[in-house]
């Protein structure tokens, strides 16, 4: 089974997109779990899924819809607003904080 | 001692109602004992908005306007639901200093039911692990031993209701996060069918698992609270439409032709205590006039895989909201806006959610996506099927809660005896099922039941422990 295992994704790739920071150890590390996870689930390679629907939740789920009505907004985020704005961190020429 | 510890919601209302003691009384002693609490079972006490809300329901009390059997009992949150003007923390340096300004459905439910809330119980950060190691705070401790684990991830939860600090507690269960700790305190853990509960308010950590659940020291009591937050909610597209049924209108009804089945793929790697226990769960059923019959369902065996691969990916996407902008843990020193983010992130989050989260993301990723992850998807779909068709068959499912028994805090634990903890309870999530688990004989059992039957399976779970007594 591991010979059939797909070639892993760039660990550093993944970070990236997760938007964390590995040290060269945290990245081996996960690659070590990361590979011990493929592992557990080489039992689910073996099934035949032919035919079945992927399931998103335990429901039978559709789209629900209501009333094209606007209505306030409830919830206001934690952050202190200025005229209604969120202040946030400069984004534009580089510029960072502190 | 407990002002509450061994009294049901019911006594509880009846001595208010008959002036034995006021709200105010018992949520002062509450309090008084949270103070003097070791095990970090809270992570934030609202001794003002508990006292608050124990004045007016005292006064509506005194003018006959009693809102609910609720009305005037102390309970508390998992720090994973909202709750308005209240920190919100899910156990993490990222929310740690995050107040919600509204409150999730299932709290603002119990509120207007007359509930009094004393504060937010600590957990897992984010829903993620099963002991309350990676909890910001430090974990929260086991009443019965406080060198062992309460479990989790709503550790906290089950810990204030067998410590007699709260009535009864809301917590969250995403695969077990209700039932294994409230096994592991001596108390009882309802899992809801998933669309029950709504969700608008629960920090999600997997949204298609997730469901709002209720740790309480009874079968009764878990039914009254259910029936307080259960309903359609239009700020949840997921849940049920229409009104809750009644969940305590069957419960005395009994077990007696029932048919039960006790999944044998459940049943392995169990202490000799837990054993013990569900042989005796066993025996209580057929006393009871219930058949219990040893079925094999070898799919079971691919439910942890199948559970670890979409519960890490959801809470990959779940989690990428806390990016250090909007709210939240936000870098002091960073260098660029990426920077900001990533700092954020990696500084605001604790090693097991990075680690769940990596896992997550590699999974998603387009060399293991279809082979892994699409795949988990499919197989959820034969899991759901195959105890879909078992459940036409028996009435019941039957295995222990947890195959183990508390363990000490700080215990290294090897990969498998951290995965024993959610073995038997990531089923009933993958399949949107309702399960509970009860205390007999010592060790946590759990029931499962179909689709929207939670009140057979309270009427059973009820049977049992009654039995047991």
């Amino acid at each position: 089974m591991k010979d059939d295992r797909p070639a892993l994704p760039s660990i550093r790739a993944a970070a990236e997109l997760a938007k964390l920071e590995l040290t060269a150890g945290e990245e081996r590390l996960i690659e070590r779990e990361l590979l011990e996870l493929l592992d557990f689930a080489a039992p689910l390679l073996e099934l035949d899924t032919t035919g079945t629907e992927p399931s998103g939740h335990g429901l039978e789920l559709g789209n629900v819809l209501r009333e094209d009505r606007a209505s306030p907004c409830k919830m206001r985020l934690s952050r202190a607003t200025q005229e209604g704005l969120i202040p946030v961190p400069g984004a534009i020429g580089g510029e960072g904080g502190q | 001692m407990s002002a509450i510890a061994g009294r049901s919601l019911a006594q509880i209302a009846a001595e208010l109602e008959s002036g034995i003691y006021s709200s105010v009384e018992l949520t002062e002693r509450c309090l008084s004992e949270i103070e003097r609490d070791e095990l970090g079972i809270f992570i934030t006490v609202t001794p003002e908005q508990a006292l608050f809300s124990a004045r007016q329901s005292d006064r509506r009390r005194a003018a006959g306007e009693r809102l609910s059997v609720l009305d005037g009992i102390p309970m508390a949150v998992k720090d994973n639901l909202c709750t308005k003007n209240i920190r919100t923390s899910c156990a993490s340096r990222m929310l740690e200093s995050f107040v919600p300004d509204y409150d999730a459905t299932a709290v603002s439910r119990l509120l207007c039911c007359g509930a009094v809330m004393l504060g937010k119980l600590n957990m897992d950060e984010f829903g993620m692990g099963g002991s309350g190691d990676s909890s910001f705070f430090g974990a929260a401790r086991n009443p019965r031993n406080p060198e062992h684990t309460a479990g989790g991830s709503s550790g906290g939860a089950a810990a204030a209701v067998a410590a007699g600090l709260a009535a009864y507690a809301l917590g969250s269960d995403t695969g077990g996060s209700v039932r294994q700790p409230a096994a592991l305190c001596g108390v009882t853990g309802l899992r809801p069918s998933y669309g029950r509960v709504s969700r608008s308010g629960l920090a999600g950590l997997a949204g298609s698992l997730d469901q709002v659940g209720v740790i309480a020291g009874n079968v009764r009591d878990c039914a009254l609270v259910l029936g307080a937050i259960s309903g359609e909610d239009a700020a949840d597209s997921t849940t049920l439409p229409g009104t809750a049924p009644d969940f305590t209108g069957l419960l005395d009804g009994g077990i007696s032709g029932m048919k039960i089945a006790l999944l044998e793929e459940q049943c392995s790697g169990m202490a000799q205590e837990v054993k013990a226990a569900l042989l005796e769960t066993v025996k209580v059923c057929e006393g009871l006039g219930a058949k219990v019959e040893r079925v094999s369902v070898p799919l079971l065996d691919t439910a942890l895989p199948v559970y670890e691969i979409i519960s890490a990916a959801e809470s990959s996407v779940n989690l990428a909201r806390y990016d250090g902008i909007r709210y939240g843990y936000r870098a002091a020193e960073y260098g660029s806006l990426d920077e900001l983010y990533t700092k954020s992130r990696t500084e605001g989050f604790g090693r097991e959610v990075r680690r769940r989260l990596m896992l997550g993301t590699l999974l998603l990723m387009p060399e293991l996506r279809d082979t892994y992850y699409n795949r988990a998807t499919r197989v959820r779909t034969l899991i759901k099927s195959e105890l879909d068709r078992l459940l036409e068959s028996f009435d019941l499912l039957l295995s222990p809660t947890v195959p183990t028994l508390p363990w000490r805090l700080g215990e290294s634990r090897s990969i498998g005896e951290r995965r024993d903890c959610d073995s038997c309870g990531v089923a009933a999530a993958l399949a949107g099922l309702p399960a509970i688990s009860i205390p007999v004989a010592g060790a946590g059992m759990q029931l499962t039941a179909g689709r929207f039957a939670e009140a057979e399976l309270l009427a059973a779970a009820n049977a049992i422990t009654e039995a047991d007594r």
